[in-house]
């Protein structure tokens, strides 16, 4: 990967690292972008909505979402060529190889399930957003909903197949509910 | 004695009557306070470590002479950045920043930010401790609404809204707070 931050790059730059032809980054960190960018309109129509007495403490709130998802950009590109290089590694087959690639395996779970939590919460806070802000707001509010929805269901995608080999993980199943959670949101905000 | 309501004045003069557990608190209060003035002068960990240990040894001595028990911060605070000094031109490692320099404005806003950050710590005792659990664990800890939903048994669509309410509780309190105070309470 030829970029050490991802999240330092202008919008061009990560576009060019997503479209390379090395394996990461790739979709984990698209998801946490595009929540970032989720939380990022619902900060704007948190701001646009003065009148709103929830309106500062929602747009922190969406500001904390941001803050914490930037950084999953370039953790989900290295956990995925983590995992990539544990699979690749050559080891010969034994409990060792099979722990090394458990272990690089899970952590991009971990890396995806925070994308997914993220990812919902950004779609709660575009709800209330559309709900009691600025009627002029709420565009943008449903845009983030869908935006965020999208990003939650890849990355509870991408936490499953990290953890297939995982029976009954609940990290799997906390990711689908994340899922879920964020289809209702989008769902009860009409959004398509 | 649950120390997380009580105000600084309270504490400064439960030391001064000889509470040796008001003392413990005063040091688990301001210790990150001071630490973290050191580093903004950009000491090491071991003159960090002399800072520290000289200031709560002056503050031992000096407390009886603070002539405003609620101006204890700004106290101690000027007490550390002398001292930072002090080890700065002891060590003659690093120039001491000369007023009006870029680095000294540089040093000035970090010291702002450690000061704010100590104003929003102090604002945080007087909300309920359900406001302070649920901050801490949006804005701290990084949880989730789902999370936090689970572990309070709360939907987690109520989160947001609540997290709210105590926003604007912590601001109104930080807001009260966060007026002028004398640089020095020290007679």
């Amino acid at each position: 990967m030829a970029a050490d931050d991802l999240s330092a790059l202008s919008l061009l730059g990560l576009l060019d690292e997503l479209a390379s032809e090395s394996p990461a980054p790739a979709s984990g960190s698209a998801a946490a972008a595009a929540v970032a960018m989720a939380a990022a309109l619902v900060e704007k129509g948190a701001r646009r909505s003065p009148g709103w007495e929830d309106a500062i403490g929602v747009a922190a709130q969406a500001r904390s979402i941001r803050r914490r998802t930037v950084p999953l950009v370039q953790a989900d590109a290295d956990a995925y060529a983590a995992s990539l290089a544990a699979l690749g590694s050559g080891e010969p087959p034994g409990p060792d190889r099979d722990r090394a690639i458990a272990a690089a395996l899970a952590g991009a779970a971990d890396v995806a399930l925070e994308i997914a939590r993220a990812g919902t919460d950004a779609a709660c806070l575009a709800e209330l957003v559309a709900d009691r802000g600025e009627p002029s707001c709420r565009d943008d509010a449903q845009a983030a909903a869908v935006i965020a929805e999208a990003a939650t269901r890849v990355a509870a995608a991408l936490v499953a197949a990290n953890l297939t080999t995982s029976d009954g993980d609940e990290r799997e199943s906390a990711a689908a509910s994340c899922a879920r959670s964020a289809a209702m949101v989008r769902d009860r905000m009409g959004g398509e | 004695m649950d120390w997380a309501s009580v105000s600084d004045g309270e504490v400064v003069r439960a030391c001064r009557a000889g509470d040796d557990a008001a003392w413990r608190e005063l040091v688990e209060r301001f210790s990150r306070y001071v630490f973290a003035i050191a580093r903004a002068h950009r000491l090491n960990e071991a003159d960090s470590e002399d800072v520290f240990q000289e200031t709560f040894a002056r503050i031992y001595e000096h407390l009886g002479r603070l002539r405003d028990d609620d101006s204890v911060r700004p106290w101690i605070g000027q007490l550390t950045r002398r001292l930072c000094i002090d080890k700065l031109r002891a060590a003659a490692r690093d120039p001491v920043p000369e007023d009006g320099s870029e680095e000294h404005g540089a040093l000035d806003r970090r010291l702002e930010t450690i000061d704010e950050a100590v104003s929003v710590r102090e604002a945080m005792r007087s909300l309920s401790a359900d406001c302070r659990e649920i901050l801490d664990r949006f804005f701290c800890r990084d949880q989730s609404y789902n999370t936090i939903g689970d572990l309070l048994d709360l939907p987690p669509g109520t989160i947001a809204s609540r997290i709210s309410r105590c926003l604007g509780k912590l601001r109104a309190a930080y807001e009260g707070r966060s007026g002028p105070a004398s640089a020095s309470g020290e007679a």
